[in-house]
């Protein structure tokens, strides 16, 4: 029922910043195929702002889009929740947009479902689930067979169950007080982290080839991912032609470790990369372990969660151990 | 199983002619002379052409098909295999596919009068068509040449300008768009010199090619003198690959360029349902 | 509904003896069949009990043995001479594909339009006539199917050798339609009886009937805006190209070796940015709403203008692997809403 609530004051919200022109272009969630297919949402009149919804199932991170909007769009509004406002967080910092252009709404979040973990504990019939009301510990869905409820911490994201959100991040709007949820169980990536660090160089480079042995290099990670906004991506340069387009496994563990090391210092572990992908390859592993290190050599610092301090790659300290780069 | 549409003939460059900073002649033969003497073309059809290790890319042809000893393409330097062409010299080796796509509608245009429009390189295609009809002059009616290029030093083929103009019913009209201490010519746009000349549209035909903008505006002008869509021939490029209309690239509406072009009418441009009716 | 015909004489085959049949199969072909990993995909078959026939459809379509993701096309080597050009040898043993679905296989007579016809492209077309189809019809559909929607009967093997229906305990072998398609079956004929059984046949139902014949052809009629508005959510990845098993762009690209080289070809989507993207740097399809615009004309019509079919096959992969759950039947839907108007 607060859900409800809090769809039908998105909507009323976005509507007046539409009417007052305080927004050119609103970006949020609308239902896709099915209650628990949503698709992000572009509302550019006050028409529009009916389409919007705000559910358990609103997972994108809509951050993403902004570098291909911003050009045309004054203000943008958008609508995030903590882990996506690290990117904006993150966006501001890299000179993409000025917080200024941005119209922020806050969305609070006690964890949103993963299709593939929830495709696990109910079934391959997800157009059976209709709607969704939450207690404490369950998600209550919905279904034309009656009600089926689902612990949490079975069917979040793995992300959520170590959610952190920026810190002192003020939104414009804010649809409720934010929580911090708790669950039981941490995110178990950073323990699968470890794991991988137990193993051996060969070991390593044999998990990871079978799992890239499936990817079919469609660019989704790369995409979704807010931080990919380059206007020619190194991969694609025809002339100089830097990377071969040839698709084989190493071709492709190369692309990935580009990619992450890319990302060092800027990923915000909102994992839609993961998500994107359609081959279920565990992208976040890559990101975290990178992350890992990041913070190790640059003084802890954590993408996205301070609005101060620099960015790792991009800046040069004379202190640096490396006389050059 | 040695067959594939993709495999290229290997071909000696015989003889380089700069034409301008950028662009230049390259005449070619292939190594075998079966293939050589076999090799049919018709004036506004193009070749793949390989620069082993960096790639192909189409090239139209600008020779005629009279003599088949040898090809001329002229390649504007402006990406990864063509500057690795400029940088092969004669003896340097090649691969050639081809000839692909369509022709001018040379049967078309018989006992017709035809005007020939042209900016820097476009002139490549339609030399070619331009040799053809003066060596089958009995078949055609006036020849006029309007062809115009930036300076004087990116105009092309300026070595034949005067062996057109010797021919009786062939005119040749030259200009540049700025003046330069080494021209004593014309000085315009190529299409100001097509509005003084305002040849009728009664019997004749207009082949346009050049750079997208001069396209355009020379169409609009053929238009207003009463030109029919279907008398303005154009050729059209996009990126190509594959050539043979499997790979997609080249598609413009539900056209490839590669196989229903790169000559098109005007009519049939305008018939494409193409991005946004460009 | 339950439209069981009791005690109808089939030919069939147990679960246990398919794999024994197949077995045999593997002992004079190479064997493709679908495997589960993280996703499920087509693969060589070493070991039959790897088979996995508990899926709906793979996750990449056939097209991917015929027309493989990235396939060399010829190699070059430069001597003291010149430069000689071998095209590729494709190492083609004849193969059995098992396991593939109705719309799959439709799929592939489409593709057979596109590498076929006046110029031949020899490197798919050798696989295709080395390759004996066994298909799999469809008793349950996934919420994303809609094949019926382009004439495609999910319980017929229309371009397929050989075609079964999973029965549970056992399967129909309800067509054979081929010479090659009969060899197999004798290869198999002490594992195939002929038994009194009842016989289902249910085929799984399209969810949202299309009516495509008024889209083909009036798609001009569509505003500029609608493009624009639709494609907004897109990524412009390549998942929905990839998946899709009647879509064929490729690039071709050279790939310099010592003392020589190969020329390869390998997927490409004309949803990425810089598909049409020229030399000179101009682009005729640079805004996402062309590009989104430039796939739906594509499919629902050049494709019927040049082949006469619509190049959909209703697989709904597109629908299922969109990372932003783009979904084609409301684009097309919203289509025809707008042709209308």
């Amino acid at each position: 029922m607060i859900k409800v609530m809090l769809q039908k004051k998105l909507q009323d919200r976005v509507k007046e910043l539409l009417q007052n022109g305080t927004v050119s272009l609103f970006i949020g969630y609308e239902q896709g195929p099915g209650f628990v297919y949503v698709s992000p949402c572009f509302v550019r009149d006050e028409s529009g702002a009916e389409r919007l919804v705000l559910n358990q199932f609103c997972s994108n991170n809509l951050a993403g889009y902004i570098h291909e909007y911003n050009a045309y769009n004054r203000r943008i509004g958008i609508c995030v929740k903590g882990c996506d406002a690290r990117a904006l967080v993150e966006l501001v910092k890299q000179n993409q947009i000025t917080r200024e252009d941005l119209f922020v709404v806050g969305v609070p979040c006690t964890g949103r479902i993963d299709i593939s973990k929830l495709r696990e504990e109910y079934g391959p019939k997800l157009e059976e689930i209709k709607g969704i009301s939450e207690t404490e510990r369950s998600f209550l869905l919905e279904t034309v067979r009656g009600t089926k409820e689902i612990y949490k911490e079975k069917i979040v994201f793995d992300k959520c169950l170590s959610c952190t959100h920026p810190e002192g991040f003020e939104y414009d709007i804010l649809l409720d007080e934010l929580k911090i949820p708790e669950f039981g169980s941490a995110d178990p990536v950073q323990k699968r982290v470890e794991e991988m660090e137990s193993l051996s160089t060969a070991e390593k480079n044999e998990v990871w080839c079978s799992y890239l042995s499936q990817c079919i290099l469609c660019r989704a990670c790369q995409k979704a991912c807010y931080a990919c906004y380059c206007p020619e991506c190194i991969f694609d340069k025809a002339y100089p032609r830097w990377f071969s387009k040839i698709s084989t496994t190493a071709q492709k563990r190369l692309y990935h470790l580009i990619r992450a090391y890319h990302l060092a210092g800027r990923c915000v572990d909102c994992g839609e990369c993961e998500r994107a992908c359609p081959a279920g390859i565990p992208l976040r592993l890559l990101n975290k372990k990178i992350e890992k290190e990041t913070k190790k050599l640059f003084n802890n610092r954590e993408a996205g969660i301070n609005q101060e301090g620099v960015l790792p790659l991009n800046t040069f300290d004379i202190d640096d151990p490396d006389f050059f780069l | 199983m040695n067959n594939s549409i993709y495999l290229p003939h290997i071909a000696t460059i015989k003889n380089v002619v700069e034409e301008t900073f950028d662009t230049s002649t390259f005449t070619v033969a292939f190594d075998n002379k079966n293939i050589q003497s076999s090799f049919s073309y018709l004036p506004g059809q193009f070749v793949e052409v390989t620069v082993f290790g960096k790639g192909e890319c189409p090239i139209s042809i600008t020779s005629t098909p009279v003599k088949n000893e040898y090809l001329e393409l002229c390649v504007r330097s402006s990406g990864k295999v063509t500057d690795a062409l400029h940088d092969l010299d004669v003896g340097g080796k090649i691969g050639i596919r081809g000839p692909y796509g369509n022709s001018f509608p040379l049967e078309e245009v018989r006992g017709k009068d035809i005007i020939l429009i042209s900016g820097g390189i476009g002139l490549a295609p339609l030399r070619s068509l331009l040799n053809y009809f003066l060596y089958n002059e009995d078949r055609y009616g006036k020849i006029e040449l309007f062809y115009g290029a930036k300076t004087s030093q990116d105009l092309c083929f300026r070595r034949e300008y005067d062996l057109w103009g010797a021919h009786e019913n062939t005119a040749v009209h030259i200009t540049v768009d700025k003046a330069t201490e080494q021209w004593n010519g014309r000085v315009g746009f190529v299409t100001e010199l097509l509005k003084e000349a305002a040849p009728s549209p009664r019997n004749r035909f207009a082949f346009v090619c050049g750079p997208p903008i001069m396209i355009k505006i020379t169409a609009k002008i053929l238009a207003e003198m009463g030109y029919e869509d279907s008398r303005i021939i154009t050729t059209l490029e996009r990126k190509m690959k594959c050539g043979v209309g499997k790979c997609m690239r080249c598609s413009i509406g539900e056209k490839l360029v590669c196989q229903d072009g790169p000559v098109f009418s005007l009519r049939e441009l305008n018939e494409i349902t193409d991005e946004f009716s460009r | 509904m339950d439209n069981r015909e009791k005690g109808v004489e089939r030919k069939i085959i147990t679960r246990d003896d398919l794999s024994k049949w197949l077995e045999k199969i593997k002992g004079h072909f190479d064997l493709y069949a679908p495997v589960r990993s993280t996703v499920v995909n087509f693969g060589k078959i070493e070991r039959v009990d790897k088979i996995c026939l508990d899926f709906m459809n793979t996750f990449l379509p056939p097209k991917v043995l015929f027309f493989p993701q990235t396939e060399e096309l010829f190699s070059y080597a430069r001597d003291s001479e010149g430069i000689e050009v071998k095209r590729a040898e494709d190492l083609i043993k004849e193969r059995v594909l098992f396991g593939i679905r109705p719309c799959d296989a439709r799929a592939l007579s489409i593709l057979d339009m596109v590498f076929g016809g006046e110029i031949q492209d020899s490197h798919y077309i050798e696989k295709r006539r080395n390759t004996v189809l066994i298909g799999i019809g469809c008793t349950e559909s996934l919420n994303t199917c809609f094949c019926s929607t382009f004439g495609i009967d999910p319980l017929s093997g229309e371009g397929t050798d050989i075609f079964l229906i999973d029965n549970g305990g056992y399967f129909t072998i309800k067509e054979v339609n081929t010479q090659r398609g009969r060899s197999l079956i004798d290869l198999g004929n002490t594992f195939i009886k002929t038994e009194k059984v009842d016989h289902r046949e249910e085929a799984g139902s399209v969810t949202v009937p299309i009516n495509i014949a008024s889209i083909t052809g009036n798609m001009e009629k569509v505003q500029e805006d609608f493009w624009n508005n639709t494609s907004d959510p897109c990524l412009s990845c390549g998942i929905c190209t990839y998946v899709c098993p009647t879509c064929h762009c490729f690039d071709v690209e050279d790939e310099e070796k010592k003392n020589g080289g190969v020329r390869f070809r390998t997927w490409d989507f004309c949803m990425s940015k810089d598909f049409a993207r020229m030399a000179s740097g101009e682009n005729p399809r640079i805004s996402k709403g062309e590009r989104y615009r430039h796939r739906y004309f594509h499919k629902f019509d050049y494709f019927p203008k040049k082949y006469a079919v619509v190049g959909c096959v209703g697989c709904g992969r597109c629908i299922s692997y969109c990372p932003v759950n783009m979904d084609i039947r409301k684009v097309l839907e919203r289509i025809r809403e707008n042709i209308q108007k």
